[in-house]
């Protein structure tokens, strides 16, 4: 296996880690919250809301601007 | 176990903002996580040679110390404060209405015009970066005065936020990894990808951008919602 497919295998498990989370966060009495009652939880003070906002525009300029 | 209510007490804020000097600001700055990341995530995009990314980062984390510090002197209390949002300014708030109003099927018209119009234009380029780095500037700017409506909160777990913690930790861990791997910084790897380097492919074309910018200012839309 090269470098290469390594890192996208890695990507690839963390991306599935998070696919189990959401659901399993769907299921009744579920422990894990899902990804939006998580950033709704994080969102209620300004600290936690405005840094998911600039995370997210940062995001779009890393892929289009500079 | 549920998440410590502590810091959800009724505290009031004055109306008039309260004067904090440069060190006050820099205490309250050092001591919010959120402003950390901001300030090593500009670090990290001036080493890359993005200095549009470095003033929005920046400015957001100054602008998010000035409030803290105020807020710490106001409140005589370290805990952030909860449901204390502030007024904002008039053309702010005639922005934040119209968004309160707004749904999905109002907004996609706008929305798919920004990204084929946005998403003509190269990566990059003077019209893509401005148009991005404005939809950016007023999202922060709409989320500093609190979410568009009013909705009951959930009680979260602390063993279900770790397991998302690791896993967001995991995928900048692995991220920033690779960065290092590269040759330079700002030279991509074949060997050591980053995350923006496989999704180069994508977005080399126009449907590509125009597919990732109504993504992007879809997840947008659902934050400033939460």
């Amino acid at each position: 296996m090269s470098s290469h497919d390594f890192a996208i295998l890695v990507y690839a498990a963390i991306g599935a880690c998070a696919f189990l989370l959401e659901l399993l966060s769907r299921r009744k009495r579920s422990r894990i919250p899902s990804l939006s009652t998580l950033f709704r939880n994080v969102m209620r003070t300004r600290p936690g809301r405005v840094g998911l906002l600039a995370g997210w525009a940062w995001l779009g300029l890393h892929f289009f601007a500079r | 176990m549920t998440e410590p209510e502590g810091d959800t007490r009724a505290h009031r804020l004055p109306d008039d903002p309260v004067s904090v000097g440069v060190a006050a600001t820099i205490r309250a700055g050092i001591r919010e996580p959120v402003i950390i990341c901001l300030l090593v995530a500009a670090l990290f995009d001036e080493l890359s040679g993005n200095p549009l990314h470095f003033l929005i980062l920046v400015g957001t984390a100054v602008a998010l110390a000035v409030a803290r510090a105020r807020e710490r002197v106001a409140l005589g209390t370290a805990e952030r404060p909860v449901g204390m949002w502030g007024d904002p300014p008039r053309a702010l708030a005639r922005v934040r209405s119209a968004l309160a109003r707004s749904s999905i099927p109002l907004l996609l018209v706008p929305a798919i015009a920004f990204a084929l119009a946005v998403g003509w234009f190269q990566r990059y380029s003077v019209v893509a970066s401005l148009a991005v780095a404005l939809v950016g500037a007023v999202g922060i700017a709409v989320s500093w005065h609190g979410p568009l409506r009013d909705e009951p909160l959930e009680p979260v777990e602390r063993s279900g936020k770790v397991l998302w913690m690791l896993v967001i930790v995991a995928l900048s861990a692995w991220e920033v990894t690779n960065l290092f791997l590269q040759p330079t910084l700002s030279t991509d790897s074949y060997r050591h990808p980053t995350l923006s380097v496989l999704t180069d492919p994508l977005l080399a074309t126009h449907l590509g951008r125009w597919l990732a910018l109504l993504v992007w200012l879809r997840i947008g839309w659902g934050l400033l919602r939460r």
